[in-house]
C-alpha cells in the first residue's frame, strides 16, 4: 500500500471515529440522565400530575407539573414576542432592506446571538426588572422578565434562519407575483410567507428548543417561585432553573437528586419532541420541493 | 458567591507560606458563610500552618458532606436530622455538635414599609400554603407599591437550615409553604427586597442595612413584640432564637479541635458578635 493510500485510510478513520463519538456522546447523555432519574420517573409518575413541589417536606413531594407549566408559560410568553418580531425581520431583511444595509444589519444581530446568558441574566435583573416595576409589576423578576429575554436571546436565531428561508424562495415566485399585479408587501405576505413557511416553521421550532434549555438567564429573572402560572408579572419556577437551583445542594443519590434527574428526563423529553418536529418539517419541506 | 470563593482562595493563597500546612475543609449553612469566612481568615494568620476553607451549600450540604466524608466540618444552622444520624451511623460516622454562636432569624422588610408588628400567627397567614394573607392591607398595613399592595414573600432555598427551621416554626413540622422565591442565600434576600417595597423575607440577623429593616416578632397576637438583638436573642426574649453549630465527626480532635476552641474562645466570639450574631453562651 502507498503512503498516500495510508494516509488517506488514516483521515477516514478518524473522521469516521469523529461521527460515531457524536452518537456515542448523545447516547451516554441520555444513558447517564436515564440511570439516574428514569426508574425514579417510572416508580413515581404522578410526579407529573402533581404540583407540589416541597423537597425538602417529611414525606417529601416532588410534583413538577407547576416546574413544566411554568417552562411552557415563560417559553410561550418569549414566542409570543419574538415570532412576530422575528419574522417581520427576517422579512424586512431579505425583501425590502436596502442592499448595503442588509449585511451589516446581519453582523449585529449575530453578534447579539454571542452574548452570554450569565450576561443577560445579569441585564434581566439590573435594568429589565427596575423597568418592570416602573410600569406596574410589583416585583420585577417575573415571568415578563424572563420572557423578554429569552425572546432577545433567540430573535437573531428566529431572524437569521428565517430570512435564509425566505432568501431560498426562487425569484420566479416574485416576478409572478408582481406580474399580476400585487406590491412588494402583498407579495411578501401572500407568496414569500406561506413558500417558506417549512423553512420559517424550523426556525421557530429551533428558537423554542433554545428557549426550553436556557436556564442562568431563567433562574436570575423569572424570581424563581414554585406557583401556577397566571400572570405574566408574577414570578414563576421553571424546570431548568429548579435543577440549577438545588442540584449542588441535593445529596448524591438521594430522592431529591434523584428527582431532580427526572426533572431533566422530562427537560429532555420536551427538547427531543421539539427537536424530533423541527426535523420532520425539514424533511417535508424537502419532499414538497421547497428550496432551501 | 463569588466573595465566598474569593474568600476560599484568599485563605488558601494566605496559608501558603508553610509547606506542611493542613487545611480544614468546613461546608454547610450559607447564613453562616460570612462568619466562617471572617473566622478563616483571622485563624489563618494566628495558626499560619492550618487553613480553614470555607463553602456554603446549604445545612443539609454540609451534613451530607460530614457523612461522605468530603468536609472535616459542617456549619449547621439547626441540629441534625433523625434520617442524617442514620445516614451518618450507617457510614460509621459520629456527628458531633459545637454550639459556636446563637442567630436570631430576622424577619426582614422594606424600610418604608409602615409594619409595626407580625405575630407569629401573621406570618404562617403570610407563608402557609393555606394563608390567606396576599395583600398588605389584609394585615391592616397601609402600603402601595406598583400593581397594589400584594404581599411578595421571598424565602431560601429547600436545602437551607433557615428555610427548616422557619418551616417547623412558623408553619410546623408538616406545613407547607405559599410559592416563595427562593434564594441563594440572605444577602440575596435582602437585595430583592431593597429593589421592592411590597416584599417581605427572612434571614440571618447579621444582613440588616440601610435598605431594609427588622421587623417586631411576636410569639402570639396580643404578647409583645421584639426586633432580633444581642439582648433579646441572648435573653430568649426573641421568638426565633436558634443555635449555629459546627459539627465534626466525633468529639473534635487535633486541628479541627484547636480551630473550635479558638472560635468559641473569646477571640472568635468577638468576631461572631462582629458578624452580627450573638456569641455562644458564657462570652455575651
Amino acid at each position: 500500500m502507498s503512503d498516500r493510500r495510508r494516509g488517506e485510510r488514516l483521515v477516514e478513520w478518524t473522521i469516521a471515529a469523529c461521527g460515531v463519538s457524536a452518537i456515542v456522546l448523545v447516547v451516554a447523555i441520555f444513558a447517564f440522565i436515564g440511570r439516574e432519574g428514569l426508574g425514579f420517573l417510572l416508580t413515581h409518575g404522578s410526579m407529573v400530575t402533581s404540583t407540589s413541589w416541597q423537597p425538602d417536606l417529611d414525606p417529601p413531594e416532588f410534583g413538577l407539573l407547576a416546574l413544566l407549566l411554568g417552562t411552557l408559560w415563560v417559553v410561550g410568553l418569549a414566542l409570543v414576542i419574538a415570532v412576530p418580531l422575528g419574522l417581520a425581520a427576517a422579512v424586512w431583511l431579505a425583501e425590502f432592506a436596502p442592499e448595503r444595509l442588509r449585511d451589516p444589519i446581519k453582523v449585529i444581530i449575530e453578534l447579539l446571538a454571542a452574548v452570554p446568558s450569565v450576561v443577560w441574566g445579569f441585564i434581566g435583573v439590573m435594568v429589565l426588572g427596575p423597568a418592570l416595576q416602573a410600569v406596574g409589576a410589583p416585583i420585577g423578576l417575573n415571568a415578563l422578565n424572563g420572557a423578554l429575554l429569552l425572546a432577545l436571546m433567540t430573535l437573531p436565531l428566529i431572524i437569521s434562519l428565517g430570512e435564509d428561508a425566505l432568501r431560498a424562495v426562487p425569484d420566479t415566485y416574485r416576478q409572478a407575483a408582481q406580474a399580476l399585479g400585487a406590491t412588494r408587501g402583498e407579495t411578501a405576505w401572500h407568496v414569500l410567507l406561506p413558500a417558506a413557511r417549512s423553512g420559517l416553521l424550523v426556525a421557530v421550532l429551533l428558537g423554542l428548543g433554545r428557549c426550553v434549555g436556557e436556564t442562568m438567564a431563567v433562574l436570575m429573572a423569572t424570581g424563581h417561585s414554585v406557583q401556577l402560572p397566571g400572570n405574566p408579572l408574577e414570578p414563576v419556577g421553571t424546570l431548568t432553573a429548579t435543577i440549577a437551583a438545588e442540584l449542588g445542594e441535593a445529596a448524591r443519590g438521594g430522592e431529591h437528586y434523584q428527582a431532580l434527574f427526572a426533572i431533566g428526563v422530562v427537560l429532555f423529553g420536551v427538547t427531543l419532541a421539539v427537536d424530533l418536529i423541527a426535523e420532520l418539517a425539514i424533511r417535508r419541506k424537502r419532499s414538497h420541493g421547497e428550496r432551501g | 458567591m463569588d466573595s465566598r470563593r474569593l474568600a476560599v482562595l484568599a485563605v488558601l493563597l494566605g496559608g501558603c507560606a508553610a509547606d506542611d500546612r493542613v487545611i480544614l475543609r468546613v461546608k454547610g449553612s450559607d447564613t453562616m458563610v460570612n462568619l466562617m469566612v471572617r473566622l478563616s481568615e483571622r485563624h489563618a494568620h494566628i495558626q499560619a500552618h492550618a487553613a480553614v476553607a470555607v463553602s456554603g451549600g446549604g445545612t443539609g450540604t454540609g451534613l451530607a458532606g460530614l457523612i461522605d466524608g468530603t468536609t472535616d466540618m459542617a456549619a449547621a444552622s439547626r441540629e441534625i436530622k433523625p434520617h442524617e444520624l442514620a445516614a451518618a451511623s450507617a457510614r460509621g460516622v459520629d456527628p458531633h455538635p459545637t454550639v459556636l454562636a446563637h442567630d436570631g432569624l430576622a424577619v426582614y422588610v422594606h424600610r418604608d414599609n409602615p409594619v409595626e408588628r407580625l405575630s407569629i400567627a401573621d406570618l404562617r397567614c403570610i407563608y402557609a400554603e393555606d394563608g390567606e394573607c396576599a395583600t398588605w392591607s389584609s394585615l391592616g398595613v397601609a402600603l402601595a407599591c406598583p400593581g397594589g399592595d400584594p404581599i411578595v414573600r421571598l424565602g431560601r432555598h429547600n436545602n437551607s437550615g433557615t428555610h427548616e427551621y422557619f418551616r417547623s416554626t412558623v408553619l410546623g413540622a408538616h406545613g407547607r409553604f405559599a410559592p416563595t422565591m427562593e434564594q441563594s442565600g440572605t444577602q440575596q434576600v435582602v437585595d430583592v427586597i431593597h429593589t421592592a417595597p411590597c416584599a417581605i423575607g427572612y434571614g440571618g440577623m447579621g444582613y440588616q442595612s440601610d435598605a431594609v429593616r427588622f421587623v417586631c416578632v411576636a410569639a402570639t397576637d396580643d404578647g409583645p413584640c421584639f426586633v432580633p438583638s444581642l439582648a433579646s436573642v441572648t435573653a430568649g426574649r426573641y421568638p426565633f432564637s436558634r443555635p449555629l453549630y459546627l459539627y465534626t465527626d466525633g468529639p473534635p480532635t487535633g486541628d479541627a479541635a484547636a480551630f473550635i476552641t479558638w472560635a468559641v474562645g473569646p477571640e472568635g466570639q468577638a468576631l461572631v458578635l462582629a458578624s452580627g450574631f450573638v456569641p455562644a453562651e458564657g462570652h455575651a
